[in-house]
């Protein structure tokens, strides 16, 4: 029986600007176990980012985190102080962001921001050891010669290459939880798969668990465990990667699965959800998908669905779901 | 939201300014004690300048002169009243023919180094107050030649029968020969040793000058033992000082500030009449007034209105003097009739100011033939004036614009800075004859109105001297034999008063030909706290001699 | 490096040179000084003499030569007024000038930063509103008015602090300075304040701008996530991306206080070098003008040498040679 590292329960995080209340995260629950690659997948603007961001509390004005329980090793973290959130950020659970770009300061050395997590979190080391543990981070990410690097700034760098420091410094005071928001969004296509590659590898060395949030369905079924599928705010379907790519029940992951492009299937059209992902203040009354949904029935434009199990560890939240299986 | 909170700061400011403005019961600290922690008599003196350089020939202003003559002698000395007295020359003699002066040297003084004062130090001092540096050259410019006649008699020729050559040694401090001499001018400046009251101790430029009483000085040993002289060029802060008891005498009060002092228990305003008197030129007596004006003299017939006394005098009714002294002096100066104040050699109380009647004004620019033209005005005129050099000098040459403009004359109001004006009516026309109309000050403090009579109305030619040396404020080329021929006899009389009475005669007849307009004299204010007795001087020379202590 | 150095220094002689010329061309409209040194009644010869013994005689080129010649050799002519050497007469009052500017210059630092940075962090809170409103209180006050308020207040009704001067001279690390001393930095607090109210204000606002871009960088957010806490955060990782345009600031500031504290020496009688310069431009002194411009352009050039200098320290992708 795996252990769950994180658990989270109705997470409501809105915004409140004067155009009116973004209800980002809408009633979310899920867990992590250990050691797991939990994928959360979904439109942009569907709140995947906003839930990474909840976890470690790094929600700022107008967002607020309203409601929820975030469990981490058994306590809740809605309940502490920001002191103590310093102290669980970077070290129990690290953030890698999305845009390598601007990820790190410019005007400080990559070998400095790396060594502020080991000042901040692994205090009895010295400074060579220090050094030495960078080096080696580094090494681990694959960029040559580290000793020199050490002293490099972030514009002397490549978009992949930044990305690496950017794990490795995730990676520095080994955390139990990796939260990656779209991390590989911002690369060039040829570097994806090897950045992808290299967190695998690196999650399951460390043997820490990975909330990988991506809008790129065919990355999650690559590495993903477990997938989660957000849609306006809300979890409309969980459930392992295999019974989500193959067997999916709800029409917006139907969607999202057919609109990946198969080179082996020769196709004239590229297949699409109809609609837009509608506006976050006006959101339809019965079920946020109900516009776009070619199953849609009035009840549909009535009522908000439930999560209901459809499988073992698989619920979606549907009036009508799916029979389900592969095209 | 925040403009309100910027409202509501600006309105606090402007409050904490008004309760602050209005505050007259501010503390004065304890600090006007005159004595400093050993007991000796100190005082504080707040000047409005600093001494350019204590190097006596360098420059012939007032404030360093006055702040020298703490460290330095001169061979005479002006009392109070401006009356000669012997300092260095216990006694002098003067021929016959006026032409040969004979000074008897004081022995037993030394300088402040221990050297002994003799003749050798009166020539060598002579000598270089007419070397390049020295701006005293005029002291011994009637001086044919001078010698030693023993350590202690030194003779003087002058090249011209001149009963005034004391008014100008008065000017001339005595250095001392072998300190001095081989010196560089920069040397003499920071070292200086004289015969004087004072010694110096200390000058932090611009921010203070110390002296210390000489003990073995020859005269009568002043009250206070330590003089320190502070130079605050902004009145307001001067004003600061006094009331804040940081200093015990402030100079030179601005009007605005007297009431609020005098409201103060414990602080003292002097004021009398000042030397300076504040007065108009126009250039009466030529054909071609100004050629080289920026905006010339217009007159409908091409004639200069200046030369008609008639216009002089109604230029002289139409300004209401007694209001510019009220409205702009507020009450602090005295209507001038003449260059000559009270009680100076040469005063006449029969020359009395013209009254203010504009109404007679217009009437007799009439009569002169200079009616309104189809623009209401008869002619044109500049008034050229400084607007910080004199006291309120530019709001007085707006004031007399305004009464000129009420009875028809056109002024344009030229005002410049002192560094300019001065420039553009230099004497002798050397920077281009360019004012037919100015407004300047004059102050002597050589208590003689032969010398004045010399540079004032001496007659004067647009293109020249006419006598060499005479007539250099002369603005108005105002000639007139007879006068001039008082003004020599004056020169040579030797008997003060005789020589009073032929310059009283002058200045009538000056007067009556309205060879220029006086305004008024202005007053110097000073204001001290109740520590000390001060006893101000007519030339407005500030002494620590003249301060006596209460307690 | 060094290459660049060398250029600047070129510059440096450039700039000299096109100053003096200008120097030379504006006072030369100015008036001529002599009659502010010689007696109302003076006569055509001592006028003459006068002239002659400053040189004023020959014509402005041959003056403009002399001028150079001198000033190659480190002389920069006497003062017509005082009679003694330009360049010495503003060094020695270059120190005063220096502690007021530099004790300013320190306030501006030291409150201006950690005001800019609050109010550019948390710039909804009340506090950042007033002190926003109070910085635009400090731009617009003359200082002369700032000064008097201050005298009034601290001297006159507290009595706490003199009027004016300066205080007794200490020394410290073996310069003499009135900083040195209880009654000196009781006499330089209140000019310092005076001069320095304007550039806090300057360094608030320019601060706070910054400061509120550099909160929504994501690197800001990226060293949260690492637990960075909030103080490091700002001043650490915010504050010294938003140091470069500070930092221009600062340099012009501090040019600008050293030429021209003009009006607070003149209201706390401050034997600085602003009260010398306006007393020789009243007097029309040239060689103190002359002398005084070009020492207050050396010390922009070398300013503005120091700030380049520090743009590299400070961000690492600027390059100088470009």
């Amino acid at each position: 029986m795996a252990k769950k590292i994180l658990e989270v329960r109705n997470l409501r995080t809105y915004f409140h600007t004067f155009k009116g209340t973004v209800k980002a995260v809408d009633d979310v629950s899920f867990d992590i176990n250990e050691g797991e690659i939990l994928g959360v997948v979904g439109e942009s603007g569907g709140g995947k980012s906003v839930t990474g961001f909840s976890v470690i509390r790094l929600i700022e004005e107008p967002g607020k985190i309203e409601t929820g329980e975030i469990i981490y090793n058994g306590e809740n973290l809605m309940k502490k102080s920001e002191n103590q959130m310093n102290k669980v950020r970077g070290k129990d659970i690290s953030m890698i962001f999305q845009d390598p770009m601007t990820s790190l300061n410019p005007v400080y050395t990559i070998g400095k921001q790396i060594e502020e997590v080991l000042l901040l979190h692994e205090k009895d080391l010295t400074k060579s050891q220090r050094k030495q543990k960078c080096i080696e981070l580094l090494k681990s990410v694959g960029i040559s010669n580290p000793e020199s690097r050490m002293k490099s700034y972030p514009h002397q760098f490549s978009g992949g290459m930044r990305q690496r420091v950017v794990i490795a410094t995730a990676l520095a005071a080994s955390p139990k939880l990796i939260i990656a928001d779209e991390p590989t969004t911002a690369l060039d296509v040829t570097i994806q798969a090897q950045i992808l590659k290299l967190m695998q590898n690196l999650v399951e060395e460390h043997g820490c668990a990975l909330m990988l949030i991506t809008h790129d369905l065919a990355v999650i079924s690559e590495i993903a465990d477990r997938i989660n599928v957000m849609y306006c705010g809300k979890i409309i379907e969980t459930g392992n990667t295999k019974d989500i790519i193959k067997e999916y029940k709800h029409p917006y992951t139907e969607g999202l699965i057919n609109s990946i492009p198969d080179l082996d299937k020769d196709k004239k059209k590229l297949e699409s959800i109809s609609g837009i992902v509608p506006n976050m203040f006006d959101l339809p009354e019965g079920c946020n998908f109900s516009p776009r949904c070619r199953y849609c029935k009035q009840i549909c434009k009535e009522e908000e669905p439930e999560l209901q199990q459809v499988g073992q560890s698989h619920y979606i939240a549907c009036h009508f779901p799916l029979k389900g299986g592969e095209k | 939201m925040r403009r309100k909170i910027t409202v509501i700061f600006l309105v606090m400011v402007l409050l904490v300014s008004l309760l602050t403005g209005c505050g007259s019961d501010t503390k004065t600290s304890s600090d006007s004690d005159t004595t400093d922690g050993n007991g000796s008599k100190e005082v504080v003196i707040a000047l409005a300048g600093d001494a350019q350089s204590l190097d006596p020939y360098v420059l012939n202003e007032t404030i360093t002169n006055a702040i020298n003559n703490h460290l330095y002698d001169q061979l005479v000395v002006p009392n109070r009243d401006l009356e000669i007295q012997p300092a260095l020359a216990e006694d002098w003699e003067v021929s016959e023919d006026a032409l040969t002066w004979t000074f008897y040297l004081r022995e037993g003084v030394k300088f402040h180094n221990g050297n002994d004062f003799t003749a050798d130090d009166v020539i060598y001092s002579f000598d270089r107050s007419l070397e390049e540096v020295s701006a005293f050259k005029y002291c011994l410019s009637t001086v044919e030649s001078y010698k030693k006649v023993d350590d202690y008699t030194i003779e003087v020729v002058c090249n011209e029968p001149n009963a005034l050559l004391l008014a100008h040694l008065k000017d001339l401090m005595i250095l001392d020969k072998e300190t001095c001499e081989g010196q560089t001018d920069e040397w003499i400046a920071l070292n200086p040793n004289g015969t004087g009251r004072y010694k110096f101790v200390e000058h932090r430029r611009g921010d203070e000058i110390i002296f210390e009483r000489n003990e073995d000085f020859w005269g009568e040993s002043p009250e206070a033992e330590k003089v320190v002289f502070k130079p605050i060029t902004n009145a307001s802060t001067r004003t600061a000082n006094m009331v804040s008891g940081a200093v015990n005498f402030i100079t030179d009060v601005p009007v605005r500030d007297v009431e609020s002092l005098e409201s103060n228990d414990s602080i003292n305003i002097i004021t009398q009449p000042s030397l300076r008197v504040i007065y108009l030129n126009l250039a009466g007596w030529t054909d071609n007034p100004s050629p080289d004006a920026d905006m010339p003299l217009k007159s409908p017939d091409g004639s200069n209105p200046f030369k008609n006394i008639k216009v002089r005098e109604a230029i002289y009714r139409a300004i209401n003097e007694d209001e510019i002294i009220e409205n702009v002096m507020n009450g602090f100066a005295t209507p001038a009739a003449t260059y000559i104040p009270e009680g100076y050699n040469g005063y006449n109380p029969d020359i009395k100011r013209l009254d203010y009647d504009a109404e007679l004004a217009e009437k007799l620019l009439d009569e002169a033939g200079y009616p309104r033209q189809d623009d209401g005005y008869r002619f044109e005129i500049t008034l050229d004036s400084s607007n910080d050099r004199y006291i309120n000098d530019a709001e007085i040459a707006t004031a007399v614009a305004g009464y000129l403009e009420k009875v028809g004359i056109k002024v344009n109001l030229n005002l410049m800075s002192r560094s300019i004006f001065f420039n553009y009516i230099a004497g002798l026309n050397r920077e281009g004859d360019n004012t037919h109309f100015c407004m300047t000050g004059w102050a002597d403090s050589g208590g003689e109105s032969a010398l004045m009579g010399l540079d004032l109305v001496y007659s004067m030619s647009q293109d020249g001297y006419i006598k060499e040396g005479y007539g250099g404020v002369n603005r108005g080329y105002y000639q007139n034999p007879e006068t001039d021929e008082l003004i020599d006899r004056a020169i040579a009389t030797v008997d003060p008063e005789e020589r009073d009475s032929i310059m009283q005669e002058v200045w009538k007849i000056a007067a009556d030909d309205i060879s220029y307009i006086p305004l008024h004299f202005q007053n110097d204010i000073y204001a001290h706290d109740d520590s000390i007795i001060y006893h101000p001087r007519k030339d407005n020379y500030i002494y620590a001699w003249d301060i006596e202590f209460t307690n | 490096m060094f290459q660049y150095i060398i250029k600047r220094i070129f510059q440096l002689v450039l700039v000299l040179f096109l100053v003096s010329v200008l120097i030379f061309a504006f006072t030369s409209v100015m008036g001529n000084p002599v009659y502010l040194m010689v007696r109302e009644d003076a006569t055509e010869e001592e006028i003459k003499v006068v002239e002659e013994y400053l040189g004023l005689d020959k014509p402005i080129y041959v003056q403009y030569g002399v001028f150079i010649r001198n000033a190659l050799q480190g002389d920069f002519g006497m003062s017509y007024m005082y009679h003694q050497s330009a360049l010495g007469l503003i060094m020695e009052r270059f120190p005063a000038t220096l502690e007021i500017v530099l004790l300013a210059m320190f306030l501006a630092i030291t409150i201006g930063i950690p005001l800019g940075v609050f109010s550019g962090a948390y710039s909804k809170k009340l506090f950042s509103k007033i002190v926003m409103t109070l910085s635009i209180a400090g731009i617009s006050l003359p200082s002369f008015w700032i000064g008097m308020v201050m005298i009034i207040l601290f001297s006159l009704t507290l009595g706490v602090l003199p009027v004016s001067g300066r205080g007794e001279m200490g020394t410290f690390l073996g310069i003499e300075t009135s900083l040195a001393t209880i009654d000196g930095l009781k006499h330089v607090i209140l000019p310092a304040i005076t001069l320095a109210i304007g550039n806090i204000a300057q360094i608030v606002r320019l601060t706070r701008g910054g400061m509120q871009e550099s909160i929504r960088q994501d690197y800001v957010k990226f060293a949260r996530a690492k637990g960075v806490p909030t103080r490091k955060v700002l001043f650490g990782h915010a504050l010294k991306n938003t140091l470069i345009p500070v930092v221009t600031v600062f340099g012009l500031q501090l040019g600008s206080l050293i030429a021209f504290t003009t009006i607070t020496e003149t209201i706390f009688a401050w034997p600085g070098m602003g009260k010398l310069l306006i007393d020789a431009i009243n007097s029309a002194d040239r060689p103190i003008i002359a002398a005084y411009i070009l020492f207050v352009a050396v010390m922009f050039v070398f300013i503005n040498f120091v700030v380049d200098i520090l743009y590299t320290i400070i961000d690492p992708r600027i390059d100088l040679n470009q």
